[in-house]
């Protein structure tokens, strides 16, 4: 007789044998290295360090090369590296106003003060395949200069000949007081860290910002469109400020008591500047959506600074028409780790709940036979 | 760079962490306790919740037990094993008797629990109200203020549509005539166990990020009305390999045209009945 | 120089936090805490031993000593709790005296819906076998035990009753002398003979 008990055991050592050779692949494809990952497929390394809260090219390419590229699983791989890291503590709030930037534009002006600067980016290439990658020529990338920071990833970007400090654009509707803020943190204050403690709704911005930050991209890009769909914004949005490129990361060691610079991190930072007219509250303005991503990743960044504002209306509205617009729906779910597993712990066996509910279906359907009546 | 992990993966502050959220979750029985939650080298959903909770608990003379669906031996609770072994050289017993920690999912065992022993329970879901009420904002409320009305309203609404509590896993129960509780999805027929049991019940929700409690010797009383009383799950058959009609039957398909028998869910319960002890 | 803390932390820490779950679990039950530990000044072994075990930078411990006596300063050292002077901002309570205790209303009972941000008090008694005989009843314990916490005053238990009727709101205490502790949650009833 068949009796589904053992074996587990053996069948889970296979499984991993088999997933193992899998990310191998043909052994007689040559092994791709953790530089290769790191500079090759550095975007996909920006996202995996966004996502997995943990800026370091290293563990991120290495989790790009153990989950054969399945970038969820990567995230997944880091953060559960980063929970076992020490805290030494908290780093001084880095400037980006001081950012070297390598891309920064703006949709709202035509000139800013030190420039529009295109930088790499994809929106002007044509999407075409290239025929044959194998074997295009390398481009230039002599500009690595000693001003560039230490790591091989960044060694071609431009960043050389850019002004050190850029003002924000925003400060311009600032000066003219046609922004509104309603929502500042005060300096000084502690950050909060939504890894060592639950969320609890409602939920600060500064706790809205850092789950964002490491939000699913898909989720967050895929929430911030329907609010351009008018599922939660009746109006056009504008792009007051993006901005790719390198700050320094400074931190003050108790012992020490002054702050030391500890390396450079790169960074996408959004401002999204939205039409604010509700006279009834107070005078007309505009109202600002924020956005800070590790890595270069404008579509995250300028999602986030969409679901921010959004985020923030309900709290001066208090109307959750849209998911949107309401902070639990978008901050309880927009987790891949937390998703992903969830979601997929459907594969594990059931069949324990699964046999109370055939009993109870057998027993209702008891119920039903026309000898016993319907009770 | 070799990478290198503290004795039962997590580390001391976490540790702590947890196990001061445990105290407070014992101290206030039913009540979820929200904690740190870490993310841990297993996906959300697979026992995260549970595995801190050991990894919080657990020390170098324990004998622990891992189950899934009642069983010593299926994939999950192979993985989890695995892990101790690994992260802290854990001795592993498939004995309930033995075990001074029991991990499980969905089910409790069989075997009667003693005093002293440490139930973990692994939870998805661990808001009883979920299903009423989604936010959070909400049922800590409605927790807070024993606004309970809704659920016994949802309970009396499956009378009123099949005649019976519609509810057969994760029955909910009130614990210590207070909070109402998920017992974790175990099939109704476990609930019972949980009525001042001699042993500890902890729960663990690591994606939800709740750890909540069931002392010894608490009242944990299945939600049900006069009129309809909370009633068990009855097969009609015994199990195929050991013979027994008192325990949690799974139900097995033998071949393609469906003929099924009913086997033990519990299985080192069954191989005890069967008079062939656990290896 | 600073005295040393727990031998390991990492098996110390949990051989005592296994025997406080326990403890904890079942109200009443005379404990030890399973280790050998030496603790400066006033601290009794039992009560070093738990807070070692409990405490760490994100925890507010308030004692019924001065910040700067050995005691306190060991607790800071190993553990690097934060200290306050406000009984009702503290997680974690410690009283080196038990006869001095004071009206546990003036510690953090917690709120209905957050009852969990509650101050756990521990409280060194001087001994474990005198003193009025007390009859615990509720969650853990079968059917009723007893215990007798020397220098405890009967007006104390009965603050503790009051604090505790805003249940789930409360108060958890853990009575300690030399290595042995005994602990009493919040939903212990006492009544004193």
């Amino acid at each position: 007789m068949y009796v589904a008990v053992k074996g587990g055991e053996k069948a889970v050592k296979n499984s991993q044998r088999l997933v193992a050779k899998k990310r191998r692949g043909d052994i007689s494809v040559q092994k791709i290295s953790m530089d290769q990952i790191a500079n090759q497929l550095g975007l996909g390394v920006d996202r995996v360090m966004a996502e997995g809260s943990l800026y370091d090219v290293t563990a991120a390419a290495m989790a790009i090369q153990q989950a054969q590229g399945d970038m969820t699983e990567a995230v997944f791989l880091v953060r559960a590296f980063r929970t076992t890291l020490k805290r030494f503590g908290n780093s001084i709030p880095v400037q980006t106003t001081k950012m070297t930037a390598i891309r920064r534009v703006s949709g709202i002006f035509k000139d800013i003060p030190g420039g529009q600067i295109l930088g790499p980016t994809y929106d002007y290439t044509h999407r075409l395949i290239e025929p044959d990658p194998d074997h295009a020529p390398d481009p230039p990338c002599d500009r690595h200069t000693d001003t560039a920071p230490p790591d091989k990833t960044a060694a071609c970007d431009d960043i050389s000949p850019l002004p050190e400090e850029l003002p924000r654009v925003i400060d311009i509707l600032q000066a003219q007081g046609l922004l509104q803020q309603d929502e500042t943190t005060p300096p000084g204050d502690a950050a909060e860290d939504l890894t060592r403690q639950p969320l609890a709704f409602p939920v600060s911005r500064n706790l809205r910002l850092q789950a964002l930050a490491r939000g699913d991209e898909g989720f967050v890009l895929g929430t911030a469109y329907s609010l351009q769909r008018g599922f939660g914004l009746d109006r056009h949005p504008f792009l007051g400020e993006l901005k790719v490129g390198y700050v320094a990361v400074r931190y003050t060691p108790p012992e020490l008591g002054f702050d030391i610079h500890i390396g450079r991190i790169k960074l996408t930072e959004c401002v999204m500047v939205n039409r604010q007219d509700d006279a009834v509250r107070k005078a007309a303005g505009f109202e600002t959506g924020y956005g800070l991503v590790f890595g270069q990743n404008e579509r995250k960044a300028m999602s986030m600074s969409l679901l921010d504002r959004s985020l923030a209306a309900r709290k001066n509205t208090g109307k959750t028409d849209y998911p949107a617009q309401d902070p639990e729906f978008i901050l309880s779910h927009c987790d891949s780790v937390e998703s992903s597993g969830f979601v997929q712990h459907l594969k594990l066996p059931h069949y324990v709940d699964f046999q109370s509910e055939l009993v109870f279906i057998r027993n209702r359907r008891k119920d039903h036979t026309p000898d016993k009546g319907n009770p | 760079m070799p990478l290198s992990y503290n004795f039962a993966y997590l580390d001391e502050q976490s540790k702590k962490m947890i196990r001061r959220s445990i105290l407070k979750a014992i101290a206030i029985p039913g009540f979820q306790v929200p904690f740190g939650g870490r993310e841990m080298p297993l996906p959300y959903g697979w026992g995260t919740g549970g595995i801190q909770l050991t990894a919080a608990i657990i020390g170098p003379d324990d004998r622990l037990k891992v189950i899934d669906q009642g069983s010593d031996d299926t994939v999950n609770a192979i993985s989890i094993k695995a892990f101790f072994k690994k992260t802290a050289g854990i001795a592993i017993t498939e004995e309930t008797k033995e075990a001074t920690i029991i991990q499980t999912r969905h089910r409790i065992p069989e075997t009667p629990l003693q005093k002293g022993q440490i139930m973990v329970f692994q939870v998805p879901i661990p808001e009883p109200l979920q299903f009423i009420e989604p936010k959070k904002s909400q049922t800590v409320k409605m927790h807070g203020f024993e606004e309970y009305g809704s659920m016994h309203v949802k309970l009396y609404e499956d009378i009123a549509k099949f005649g019976r509590i519609a509810t057969a896993f994760d029955y909910p129960v009130q614990v210590h005539q207070r909070y109402i509780m998920s017992p974790s999805p175990i099939p109704k027929y476990d609930n019972p166990k949980l009525h001042r049991s001699p042993a500890v019940h902890l729960f663990g929700a690591g994606r939800e990020k709740r750890i909540y409690a069931v002392p010894p010797y608490t009242d944990v009383v299945s939600l049900d009305f006069e009129d309809y009383p909370f009633e068990l799950e009855k097969w009609d058959g015994a199990c195929a390999v050991c013979g027994s009609t008192d325990s949690f039957l799974d139900e097995i398909i033998t071949d393609d045209t469906g003929t099924r028998v009913f086997i033990c869910s519990d299985t080192e319960y069954c191989k005890k009945n069967t008079g062939n002890p656990a290896p | 120089m600073m005295q040393k803390g727990f031998d390991s932390e990492v098996f110390d820490s949990q051989a005592v936090f296994r025997n406080l779950l326990l403890a904890m679990a079942n109200p009443g039950t005379i404990a030890a805490t399973g280790i050998n530990i030496s603790c400066p000044g006033r601290l009794a072994p039992g009560a070093g031993a738990l807070l070692l075990t409990l405490l760490d930078f994100e925890t507010v411990l308030w004692a019924d000593l001065d910040p700067d006596t050995p005691e306190t300063q060991w607790l800071h050292f190993h553990t690097g709790t934060l200290l306050t002077h406000a009984p009702d901002r503290a997680g974690f309570a410690l009283f080196t005296d038990g006869e001095k205790l004071m009206d546990p209303g003036l510690f953090n009972p917690g709120t209905v819906a957050s009852p969990d941000i509650s101050t756990t008090l521990v409280i060194q008694v001087r001994g474990m076998d005198q003193g009025r005989q007390l009859r615990l009843t509720g969650p853990g314990i079968e059917k009723d035990t007893f215990i007798h916490l020397a220098g405890i005053k009967t007006e104390f238990w009965e603050n503790r009753a009051m604090v505790n009727q805003a249940y789930p709101a409360g108060i958890d205490m853990i009575f300690v002398h030399a290595r042995g502790f005994t602990a009493l949650p919040r939903t212990t009833k006492v009544a004193v003979y």
